[in-house]
């Protein structure tokens, strides 16, 4: 899986709870991804083993709307996760200052 | 139900049926509409309304937006995976050795028929074709005039 910007955001609000369960929605507004990046990276995440999915009990549901998805991050997530993490905020730290112009 | 009516007074019903339309009807229909692009089985389908009631109710509208590169880009390639694997044609079964026969068990040799006498009355000549009665012709037909007269003299 390519280690993107994206995905560190994701990985990032995937790790502000890294053994609760995540839903589709709260993380695309914790994360700031949009849903046509996130659902996607959500699959591959679940090919590479990264997190894994279940459905809500429909019987622990109190307002009237349909059972969410929801992923839990795995061992291999959380290491996987938190490198993507680290390595963005090395690139981040490591990106040279642009110089301010003498006339600024 | 005082704020309804006051709504409908300062809004006008056009408006407020509008508004009932974009955030609460139309929001569920098109979503249901997009996700039939996933195939059937996929869990995205479900996935994705059950998140469409999760985000807040003038939200929704914008989810649904959202969506549509959603379904551009995950829900086109799984529809167009499951097309081609349905498509495809059956793997080709490995080509088996078909086992050699064993031999057929050997016809039974024709037993020769035993030489025989006439079957006229009186003749003592023997037939060498198998399938006659009669060593000529001539004792077929003496024979047959023998058969005849006799069944006349039964009349």
């Amino acid at each position: 899986m390519r280690r993107t910007a994206r995905l560190a955001e994701v990985a990032a609000a995937l790790l502000e709870e890294p053994y609760g369960r995540h839903w589709g929605y709260k993380l695309m507004r914790s994360s700031g991804v949009r849903a046509g990046v996130l659902y996607p990276m959500l699959t591959r995440m679940l090919e590479e083993g990264w997190v894994t999915d279940g459905w809500e009990d429909r019987a622990q549901i109190a307002e009237k709307r349909p059972p969410r998805r929801y992923y839990e991050l795995t061992d291999l997530g959380r290491r996987e996760l938190a490198a993507a993490v680290r390595t963005a905020q090395i690139a981040e730290t490591a990106r040279p200052a642009i110089p301010r112009p003498e006339w600024a | 139900m005082v704020e309804v009516v006051e709504l409908l007074q300062n809004a006008g019903l056009g408006l407020v049926l509008l508004a009932v339309l974009v955030f609460g009807v139309v929001p569920g229909l098109v979503l249901r509409m997009l996700v039939l692009i996933y195939p059937k089985d996929d869990p995205r389908r479900r996935d994705l309304l059950a998140d469409l009631y999760d985000a807040p109710f003038l939200e929704r509208p914008l989810f649904v937006g959202a969506q549509f590169e959603t379904v551009l880009f995950e829900g086109v390639p799984h529809r167009l995976r499951t097309l081609k694997r349905r498509g495809a044609r059956p793997p080709a079964e490995p080509e088996t050795i078909r086992p050699v026969p064993e031999p057929l068990p050997a016809l039974p040799t024709r037993q020769p028929v035993p030489p025989r006498e006439c079957a006229l009355p009186g003749c003592t000549n023997i037939v060498t074709e198998p399938r006659r009665l009669y060593c000529s012709p001539a004792h077929r037909t003496a024979a047959r005039k023998m058969r005849h007269a006799a069944r006349m003299d039964l009349l």
